[in-house]
Order: C-alpha cells, then structure tokens, then sequence
C-alpha cells in the first residue's frame, strides 16, 4: 500500500474518515489496520440495514407488513423501518410506480442519507409486472432511481424478501473488500 | 306513466332531460348514487348512471348519450354530493365536462397528462413521459 | 397542485392557518394517499385527498385482455380481499353469459369469501390500534393471519393473490382435512378476538380515542352512496349478502352487526361483530355443502354475448360492483369498477372538518381503505 509523503497528507478527523469511503484510512491509521477497521464499519451497517416503510401496492402487505410481522420476524436480521427517509438506509420499493408517483420516489431516494440501498420488490418495480406498457406506468423503478437487488414475484413472498436483503448485507460487505483493496 | 317506468323501458334519456329525469327519480327515494361512469360508443360519449334505493335496493339505470366532440353535460352535484368524485374520473378518463361541478378538475392523472386514456381512440404517448419525474 | 403544495407545506396562511401535506409517504395513510389539510392551530378546517398515485390503467388494460385472463388482474385492485374481486367479476361474465354454476362451487366461493372477510377485518382492526399508537394489535393480528394464510395456501396456492375463482366455478376442491383446519383456526381466532377486546375495546384510551371522533351520520352516509360496515357502523342496514340475496347466502343464518353513533369506536365494533357472523357462515357452509362438481362447462375460447350488466358483491369495505359492456368479443368492451374504497373516501373531507389532527389519522384508519381500489 503506497503512503504518500507526511507533508501532502490531508488531516482528516477519524470520525470523517469512517463516513467517506474515499478517504483512504491508510493515512490515519497503521498501514493493514485499515482494513479491519473498514469491515468493522461495514458490519455495523450491514447488520443494521433499516428500511423505510413505504409501501406502495400489494407487495407492501407481503414485504412490509408481513415480513416485519411475528412470524416472519425482519427484526432479527438487524432491520427495522423507519417512517422517514432521513433515517432510512434501504428503500423497498414494494409496488409500481406511476408517472405521479415517479417525482415522489425519487425525491425520497434523493432524502435518504449516503449510502443508501434500493430492493425492487415484486415483478412491478421490476419491470412493470401486468400493467407493463400501459398509459401511466413506468414499467421498472430502475428507470428512475438505481436498484441494488431485484425481487421478483407478484407478490414475492416474505422470505424472498429476506433473500433480498440478506444480498444487500452481502453487497455492503463486498464494499469493505473492495475499498480496502485500493 | 312515472319516469321510473319510463327509464325502465328506455334507460336512454336525452342530454336536455338528463338532469330533471334524475331530479325526479331522486325525489322517488333513488337516494343512493352507485356509480356513475361513461362508455365511448365511438361516434357519441355515453353517460351512465347506476342508482339505487336504500330502503328495498331497487336499481335503476339512466344514460345520456353526449356528443363526443366537446362532450358536456349538466353535474348532478347538488342532488347527490357522491357524484363529486365519480364526475371528476369521468373528466379525467372521459374528458366529459360537467357543467356545474364545484371542483373538476383530474383527480387520478397527472394534471399535464394529455388525453383522455378511456377513449377508444386514445393512444399512449408514452415514450416522453416514461421517465416521469424530470 | 402537488408541486405547489410542497412549497407551501408548513406556510402559514393569510389568517394564521397552516397548510400540511400528509403523504404520499406517510407511515398511516395506508398506502399512498396524500391528504391536503388546512390547520388552525390544531383543528382541521378543511381536508382534501389528492389520489392517483396508484393508478394502474386497471379499466384500459381489460379492453384488451381475454375474459379469463382478467381474474388475476383484478385480484390486484383490493388486494386484502381478492376472493370478492374475483367474485364480482366471475358473476358479471357469468350472468351475461347465463352459465349455472355448480352447486359445490357456489358454496366453495361463500367459504373462501367468508375467510378472506376475516383477513381483511383483521388487518383493519389491526392497523387502526397501530395508527391510534398500540403496537400490540398488529402483532397480534400479523400472527392470526399467518395461520389463516396456511389455509389459503392449502386451498389456493397461493398467500395474498390467490386466483381460485374461474368463470362457471372455483380452481380447485378443498382438501379433506380442511374442516379441522378451519375449526383449528377459529380456536385461535375466538381467543384472538376475545383478547383484543380486553386489550383495545374495553381499554379507555382506545375508547377515549376512538368514541364519538369521526361521526358519520346515516344522512352523510347516505348520501355519499357509502357501503360497508364503515356505514353499517352508523344504523343503515345495509348489507347486500341479506339486501340483494345472491350465491346461496339466503340458506345461512347470521346478523348485519350495526351500530349507533358511527364513529371510529363503532366500525371498529362492527368489523369484530362481522367476524364472529363469518365464522357462523362458514360452519353452516361446511355442513350443509354438498358433493359434486366444482367448475361448468365453459368454452375453450371464452366469448361472451353482447350486452352489458352491473353485478356487485358485498366486500370487506362494501359494495364492489362492475359494470360490464360487452359487444360479444373476447374482451370486455368496456369495464366499470366501482369501487367501495374510492366512494368510502370521498366522505374524509366531511368526516374530518373541525376534528383535530391526531384524529384525523385515526378517522382515516377507520374508513379502512385500499389504495389499489381506489385508485385502480
């Protein structure tokens, strides 16, 4: 790993240096150290993936409600939702969109904190499911806001769901491998 | 012969008659407004009405061809307040206009949306607005 | 209007008032309704909902879709009652195309309708407690339902979106095990619904919240052309099972629950009275069914004659109909859905004027609306 010279380093407060992935940690922190102390970030995020409750359609009955119900029980995977987008690191975009409802979803990605996850649930925010090609769909929410995972089914059931996001926890740790190698 | 006898033969009525037929058959204790929806018969828009009688559930039906131009036809407002709604769809899907209305205006579309998707004519331009939201 | 809402949000008005825009994103709109209220202080003057945001071309899509193929579509409009969606369209095709249904079948829908009742009355009761800030109900409700769902998915195949009813029939026979099953389930059901009223009816916060907030007078209602137990609720004994006899509910025996004062604490009453009266009707269906057929003799290409009917079925929010046109193709020409939520809804900004805003989430919980269905 290659450590510039003492005198172009940037000072970065370590609080700061934990939030922005491009900052590299070799500067603050003895070289291999870094690495650990990465995952460590990423283990607390992935192990904490709080979704927002927003359901859109029938999928939120299944993805929503459901799953985060007794038997189904999203808690244990350390997720839990959020009624604002502020707090929120997943966005379950459980439902299609509509053109009216297309600025929405999206302010609302736009409100979510860095970084931020998308789960397209059921074959809608997919790719439109039965209403695909009709006056007022967009068929597939990846045609307005990014999608990390893919959910098909109509509706898919809850462990579905859980697959989802247990691929976004894969994901955010494959990011800590990733910005360690650098 | 009573207008409920008349638009059990008929339910057609004209556009002129439309709002006093209805006046008469909600004064006959027709007191709930079930629905009220349009057909696109091609060359005419046709209005229909479905009421109903909340003491024994007897049904009636009216409809009121209108001219598919510039279709217009009086509001029915101010006999049922359940009509707001139904005639506000009807202008959205429809583009019937309904002369009267306190509050027509799109109430499922998007304000901009152009057309009026029930329409058997209408075709979707969607290719401009599938990324909604710009 | 949207766009300029979001900038007046949280502005004061000319004479002190604030505008508040209540979602689309909202954790108790119950889906993605927005609500405009105008505020004084606390008190709601006016209130005006902004749908749309689920339309889904519901109507178009049928003119082009075969008649069969359209049952699963319309499972998606109430999508915590598909059973009557399906319901209410089979019988529009059916009369326009005077099939007879096998006896079997009838009782088989009346069953299947009457467990989904239950279903959808419990996430109602369940989510109304969440939106009065009782998180206990829905966990409780989420937990009952699951075993509901088991049954459902022994019959159906399917959770949610169940597509069981064909045009002159259901899919499929219930298993033979099924009675026990269901008297399993109503064993947990009767302790649910026994514990709920100990926890949240007879609770007087819940009481303090819901008596006498969001009166519907039986004039209103009325004149809204409102159905339901969410009339119900206010005196008119409206019930089409009893009303407009259809199927083979003139063999059973059971109640219309109504209430008095048509307020959040009597839908709420009414919607739990409504499951004991399921439960009555599904034992009687199960002991009077008989052997037989299940499905008629439909053709391969189904084509219905020309000419048009409107049929309606009581469902968990109330009158669902459907105004069918048919000019004797494979599709339907043209397709109504009148949906209960939609008519239901248009009621808030009259149930909801001079109350304050905490009420008003509880109000809208109550009028139990789906936004599939409203919207369509």
């Amino acid at each position: 790993m290659a450590v510039s010279e003492p005198s172009q380093q940037k000072i970065y407060l370590p609080a700061e240096s934990v939030t922005d992935p491009e900052i590299p940690l070799a500067n603050l922190v003895p070289a291999g150290l870094g690495v650990h102390l990465k995952r460590l970030v990423q283990w607390g995020r992935k192990s904490s993936v709080w979704y927002l409750s927003f359901g859109i359609a029938c999928c939120a009955i299944e993805g929503l409600m459901a799953a985060g119900g007794p038997r189904f029980d999203l808690d244990r995977l350390g997720s839990f939702f959020r009624a604002t987008p502020r707090q929120a690191d997943l966005m379950i975009v459980a439902g299609n969109v509509n053109l009216k409802m297309a600025e929405v979803v999206k302010t609302l990605y736009e409100q979510m904190a860095e970084p931020r996850y998308v789960l397209a649930m059921g074959s809608c925010a997919c790719s439109g499911g039965p209403f695909r090609g009709s006056y007022n769909m967009i068929d597939g929410v990846d045609q307005i806001i990014p999608v990390d995972v893919y959910v098909p089914g109509c509706p898919p059931r809850p462990e579905a769901v859980f697959q989802g996001i247990l691929q976004i926890q894969a994901k955010i740790m494959a990011q800590a491998e990733k910005g360690a190698r650098k | 012969m009573s207008v409920l006898e008349q638009v059990r033969q008929n339910p057609v009525v004209d556009k002129s008659e439309y709002y006093a037929c209805l006046e008469q058959l909600r004064n006959e204790g027709f007191d709930l407004l079930i629905s009220l929806t349009a057909v696109d018969r091609g060359d005419s828009l046709e209005v229909v009405v479905h009421l109903a009688r909340s003491t024994d559930l007897e049904r009636v039906v009216v409809k009121a061809p209108v001219d598919s131009s510039e279709p217009a036809i009086p509001s029915l407002c101010s006999l049922w307040p359940a009509a707001n709604w139904h005639e506000r769809e009807c202008y959205d899907l429809f583009g019937i206009t309904f002369l009267g209305h306190p509050n027509l205006k799109r109430i499922l579309l998007k304000e901009d949306f152009s057309g009026h998707p029930l329409r058997k004519n209408f075709t979707a331009a969607r290719d401009g607005a599938a990324k909604g939201g710009e | 209007m949207p766009a300029a809402v979001y900038g007046l949000n949280g502005r004061e008005l000319a004479d002190g008032r604030i505008l508040v825009n209540i979602g689309p994103q909202h954790p108790s709109t119950h889906g993605v309704l927005q609500v405009i209220v105008e505020l004084e202080g606390e008190t709601v003057i006016s209130a005006e909902p902004e749908l749309g945001y689920l339309h889904r071309c519901f109507e178009k899509i049928c003119e082009g879709w075969s008649y069969p193929q359209i049952i699963p579509l319309t499972d998606r409009l109430d999508y915590i009652s598909a059973i009557f969606n399906e319901w209410v369209y089979c019988r529009a095709v059916e009369s326009l195309m005077g099939l007879e249904i096998p006896e079997r079948a009838e009782y088989l829908r009346v069953i299947m309708a009457e467990l989904n009742r239950i279903g959808s009355h419990l996430i109602a009761v369940g989510t109304f407690g969440m939106d009065l800030g009782a998180t206990t109900p829905f966990t409780w409700v989420f937990r009952v339902r699951e075993d509901l769902l088991n049954i459902f998915e022994l019959v159906t195949g399917a959770r949610q979106m169940y597509n069981y009813l064909r045009i002159g029939g259901v899919k499929q026979d219930i298993p033979e095990e099924f009675p026990t099953l269901i008297e399993q389930f109503f064993a947990v059901l009767e302790e649910f619904l026994v514990n709920y009223e100990t926890l949240l009816v007879k609770n007087p916060i819940f009481v303090a919240r819901s008596k006498m907030v969001g009166v519907l007078t039986a004039e209103v209602g009325l004149a809204y052309a409102a159905t339901g137990p969410f009339l119900r609720a206010s005196g008119p004994r409206l019930d089409l099972r009893v009303s407009e006899p259809y199927s083979v509910y003139d063999r059973f025996k059971f109640e219309v629950p109504t209430g008095t004062n048509g307020d959040c604490y009597d839908r709420t009453v009414v919607r739990l009275a409504e499951m004991r009266e399921s439960m009555k009707i599904i034992r009687q269906a199960l002991a009077q069914m008989p052997a037989g057929e299940i499905r008629a003799k439909t053709p391969k290409v189904l084509k219905v004659p020309a000419g048009e009917v409107y049929t309606a079925v009581e469902s968990p929010r109330g009158e669902v109909g459907v105004y069918l046109v048919s000019d004797g193709g494979t599709s339907p020409y043209r397709l109504k859905w009148r949906s209960p939520s939609f008519v239901n809804l248009s009621t808030l900004p009259e149930l909801v004027k001079g109350t304050k805003l905490a009420d008003f989430i509880a109000i809208l919980g109550s009028i139990d609306i789906i936004l599939g269905e409203v919207d369509r």
